[in-house]
């Protein structure tokens, strides 16, 4: 649907982007990531259009673009109705121009659509932008930062409402955000840009999966916990197995659920968790980050 | 995308926000209109018994005066409104609408020239009330009836707006291409109100022949066309990242 392919940008001599490749199916939600100044805002102005890149380029395959940027675009003179009543004239479906209410409600603001925007909070002005973007109905949606300002329930409600949205009708959108949480729930794919360059693209999952912490097995009371440890210390060769109360923690970053179920049922050995520990998605990408995700670039 | 839409949708916008800007700036345009009205009474004050010969009756010569200083009153008018419209330039480039157009594949040079048709809407219409207080203020005020021949209709209906028009359309190109519009505001304010208001009162006596007119005019139409063409050579890019 989108892709973007040995993308360059160079402003004099700084190279802010190099060979970033960037492909994003129909129903796909990819987080974009990347520390200030990494180059994200870059290639978002480069797909729409608005950078010219120095070498590489941008398929759009005749798919529309919507973009929520860090700012709202927004007519503050104009009330929240009349924003969204801009956009629908701009689209090609006039259908869309029935659905503003609905719209407007969706984002909670049903109550204020007669009310200009110049006078909305932070988190209003966001709500108003969100529906904006999707009145005007494009086919890959770029959100910069859209949570920005929500409260906590309309943060959730928004999510799942462009899931939702994602999967009905078949788009795509491309995210970016600094809280990790918001990817974790939203994101099927993350993508991690360092130095205008691309050093992770993986699911969600896929990245938590090369990022085990350890195993985690809470034996029962009546189990001998000593012998458990040494059960786990002859299977992982690891001698650094630590305990807490009645739970042993295998720093190893490696999945060994299985093996463990197996020799405690064996050896007579109750548990009540068997676990595999991941590193949070805020880790990872810290450590990405910080320069120690090169072992992922290959 | 249907540029005819697009169009329509940008002349659509500019009018319900300049209908909220008109309400914010009329009071400022009468204001202005003091200013012709200034000048015409020092004229009259000062009109001396030579200047009143047997061919020139009193009435006549103020006649001319005041037609004289209608030249002079859309160069300022038509503007000050418009600037006033193209100052929400750096105000949509600083809340990114501009950018999300672009991104909505919309030409900058659509945006820009949308901006420019509602400006001289606005503006044309507020000429012409503006014409209409002072024919009415001379009239009522000075006990003149105004009489306008031919050229001087041309002059002041038509050419004297299309000049204020060129004169709006360079501001608005100053405001697209320059990174501090805001001072571009202030100083295109400071010469609309100021210095045509010096301009009018030294042309006061120049009788505007139709050659003027037509120079005039001439000029007016190149640097407009001249406008639209920098416009339009101007990359997205620059327009995007001012």
């Amino acid at each position: 649907m989108l892709n973007v392919i040995n993308l360059k940008k160079k402003f004099k001599e700084n190279v802010v982007l190099n060979d970033v490749s960037i492909n994003i199916k129909r129903g796909e939600i990819v987080a974009y990531l990347g520390s200030n100044g990494a180059g994200k805002t870059t290639t978002i102005k480069c797909i729409c259009g608005l950078n010219t890149p120095t070498g590489g380029r941008v398929e759009l395959n005749n798919n529309t673009i919507g973009v929520v940027f860090d700012e709202n675009g927004l007519y503050p003179l104009l009330t929240a109705y009349q924003n969204l009543l801009f956009f629908a004239k701009l689209s090609e479906n006039k259908s869309q121009e029935i659905n503003i209410e609905e719209m407007l409600r969706i984002v909670g603001l049903e109550d204020v659509m007669y009310k200009r925007v110049k006078n909305f909070s932070k988190g209003m002005k966001r709500r108003v932008a969100l529906a904006r973007v999707l009145v005007w109905n494009p086919q890959i949606l770029i959100l910069d930062e859209p949570f920005d300002g929500l409260d906590v329930s309309s943060n959730n409600y928004m999510i799942n409402f462009l899931k939702n949205w994602v999967k009905e009708r078949n788009r795509c959108i491309m995210f970016s955000s600094h809280n990790m949480g918001e990817i974790e729930n939203f994101c099927d794919r993350v993508i991690v840009l360092n130095d205008g360059k691309i050093i992770e693209d993986d699911s969600v999952c896929g990245l938590m999966r090369k990022n085990i912490l350890g195993t985690e097995v809470c034996v029962r009371h009546d189990s001998d916990l000593i012998k458990s440890m040494e059960i786990l210390e002859s299977l992982t060769n690891c001698n650094n197995i630590q305990s807490n109360g009645n739970c042993i923690f295998i720093p190893h970053r490696q999945a060994y659920n299985k093996e463990i179920h197996d020799l405690f049922v064996k050896n007579n050995i109750s548990f009540d968790e068997l676990s595999i520990r991941y590193s949070s998605l805020e880790d990872i990408y810290i450590e990405l980050t910080s320069g120690k995700g090169d072992k992922h670039e290959q | 995308m249907n540029n005819d839409k697009i169009f329509k949708a940008l002349i659509w916008r500019e009018f319900i926000e300049g209908k909220r800007l008109l309400l914010m700036i009329i009071f400022p345009a009468i204001c202005i209109m003091f200013v012709p009205f200034i000048s015409i009474y020092s004229i009259f004050n000062s009109l001396t018994d030579i200047e009143i010969t047997t061919n020139n009756t009193i009435n006549s010569l103020k006649s001319f005066y005041a037609v004289n200083q209608m030249f002079f009153i859309a160069l300022m008018i038509i503007p000050f409104i418009s600037i006033s419209f193209f100052a929400r330039m750096f105000v949509e480039r600083n809340e990114k609408t501009i950018a999300v157009l672009m991104a909505m594949q919309i030409k900058p040079q659509t945006l820009w020239k949308a901006k420019v048709f509602m400006a001289s809407c606005f503006s044309g219409a507020v000429y012409i009330v503006c014409c209409v207080i002072y024919i009415a203020g001379i009239n009522v005020g000075f006990g003149v009836s105004m009489n306008f021949s031919i050229r001087d209709a041309l002059g002041v209906f038509v050419v004297s707006p299309i000049v204020g028009f060129t004169l709006a359309v360079f501001i608005a190109l100053l405001h697209w291409v320059v990174k501090n519009s805001e001072l571009i505001t202030i100083l295109a304010m400071a010469i609309s109100v100021c210095g045509i208001w010096s301009l009018s009162s030294k042309l006061q006596n120049m009788v505007i022949t139709f050659p003027v007119i037509a120079i005039v005019l001439l000029v007016s139409i190149a640097v407009f066309l001249i406008c639209v063409k920098i416009v339009s050579k101007i990359p997205n890019e620059y327009t995007a990242n001012l």
